[in-house]
C-alpha cells in the first residue's frame, strides 16, 4: 500500500471551511426542503442580564419573616458596606450581628 | 498549527441508504491507513455509538454523538484531535444534515438501487450544491451505490445510473452487498478485525473499502494521482 501517497492525498486540506453565517445557511437549508439549522450552541444569555447584576440572587435560605424598621444612617450605611464588601445577604449581617449580641449576653 | 483534518460527511434525507455502514467502512479503512479517526453520530438511533460501546474497536478510532444543537461543536472538537472526521446523520431532512454539509470537505450521498434513495438523494446534492454556491467553495459530493447486489446488474439499476449520470452527479464509488460489510455491526469491529473464520468474503469487502477511500482521496485531492511536486523541495 502506498501509505505516503494517502497521507499526502488528505493532507490537501490546507484550510477547513468556514461554514456560512447563520442566516444564509437558513436560506440554503429552507429553499432546498431542508430545517433551517439551529443556532449555534453557545451559551445562552440569562434574559435580564442588567436586572440580575443589580438584583442579589434569590436562593431558599429559610429567611421568610419581613422586618421593617427605620435605623439611624450610620447604621443603615454599616449593615450595607459589611453586605457589600463581604457580599453577603443584608439578613445575614443582621444575623451575624444578633449572634454575636447573643455570645456577648451568653458570656456576661 | 498546520494540522488540518479532513470532514466527510455521509448524507442522504432517506434512511437505510448505507450511511452507517459507509461510515464503518471508511473510519476502518482510514485507521488502518493510519489515520486518527473520529465519528460523529448525529444519528438519533446511535447506531455507531452503540458499536463503539460494544465492540473491539481500534483504539484510534472515537466515536461521539452529536444533535441540530451540538454538531458545530463536535465538528470543532473532532477537526483539532483527528485526522478524518466523519459523519453520519439521521434519514430525514434534518437540520443536523445541513450543518454536517456546511462543515464538510466532501459530502458521500449513500443511495441503494432504489428509485426512491435517488430521489432523496437527488434532494440532498441539490442542498450541498446550492451550500457550495452560497458559500463559494466547492464541496466536492456524489453518489455512492451502497448494497449493490454482486452478481447482477439489473435493468433498474442501470435506469438509474442513467439518471444520476443525466444529471451530472458524479458517482464516488460501488460498495457491494458482503456480509462482511453487516458482521462489522454484528461484531461490533472494523473489517480489518473481523474473525476471518466466521465471516466470509472479507478480502473482497477490505478490496471494496481500500477502493472506496482511494476514490475519496482523489475527490480531495485531484492533483494526487500525479507525484507530488513539492516533496523535492519537501
Amino acid at each position: 500500500m502506498n501509505e505516503p501517497l494517502k497521507r499526502r492525498n488528505l493532507a490537501a486540506i490546507v484550510t477547513p471551511p468556514q461554514p456560512l453565517p447563520d442566516d444564509a445557511l437558513a436560506a440554503v437549508a429552507s429553499r432546498n426542503g431542508f430545517p433551517a439549522a439551529v443556532p449555534p450552541s453557545a451559551p445562552i444569555a440569562p434574559p435580564v442580564a442588567d436586572e440580575s447584576q443589580r438584583r442579589r440572587q434569590r436562593q431558599p435560605t429559610g429567611r421568610d419573616h419581613q422586618f421593617n424598621v427605620r435605623l439611624r444612617k450610620d447604621t443603615l450605611d454599616f449593615i450595607y458596606a459589611q453586605a457589600n464588601e463581604r457580599n453577603i445577604p443584608i439578613a445575614q449581617v443582621i444575623e451575624e450581628a444578633t449572634d454575636a449580641l447573643r455570645r456577648q449576653q451568653n458570656g456576661r | 498549527m498546520s494540522h488540518n483534518a479532513a470532514v466527510i460527511a455521509a448524507a442522504n434525507s432517506k434512511g437505510g441508504c448505507g450511511k452507517s455502514t459507509t461510515i464503518l467502512i471508511l473510519a476502518g479503512e482510514y485507521a488502518a491507513q493510519g489515520f486518527r479517526v473520529h465519528i460523529i453520530d448525529a444519528d438519533p438511533k446511535k447506531r455507531l455509538i452503540r458499536w463503539a460501546q460494544a465492540g473491539v474497536k481500534p483504539e484510534s478510532i472515537t466515536v461521539s454523538e452529536a444533535t441540530a444543537a451540538t454538531i458545530r461543536d463536535e465538528i470543532e472538537k473532532a477537526r483539532a484531535a483527528a485526522d478524518v472526521v466523519l459523519i453520519d446523520v439521521e434519514g430525514t431532512a434534518n437540520a443536523a444534515l445541513t450543518l454536517a454539509v456546511a462543515y464538510a470537505n466532501l459530502v458521500i450521498v449513500p443511495a441503494t438501487i432504489s428509485p426512491p434513495d435517488v430521489e432523496d438523494g437527488l434532494q440532498t446534492i441539490k442542498l450541498i450544491q446550492d451550500m457550495g454556491h452560497a458559500a463559494r467553495r466547492a464541496i466536492p459530493h456524489g453518489f455512492l451505490w451502497s448494497n449493490v447486489p454482486p452478481a447482477i446488474r439489473s435493468r433498474e439499476m442501470m435506469n438509474l445510473e442513467a439518471q444520476v449520470l443525466e444529471a451530472k452527479i458524479p458517482v464516488i464509488a460501488r460498495v457491494f452487498q458482503r456480509s462482511a460489510f453487516a458482521a462489522m455491526f454484528s461484531f461490533a469491529t472494523t473489517l480489518d478485525e473481523l474473525p476471518p473464520l466466521e465471516v466470509s468474503g472479507t478480502e473482497k469487502a477490505k478490496a471494496d473499502a481500500i477502493r472506496l477511500t482511494d476514490a475519496i482521496d482523489l475527490m480531495i485531492n485531484p492533483t494526487a494521482a500525479e507525484p507530488a511536486k513539492d516533496e523535492a523541495a519537501a
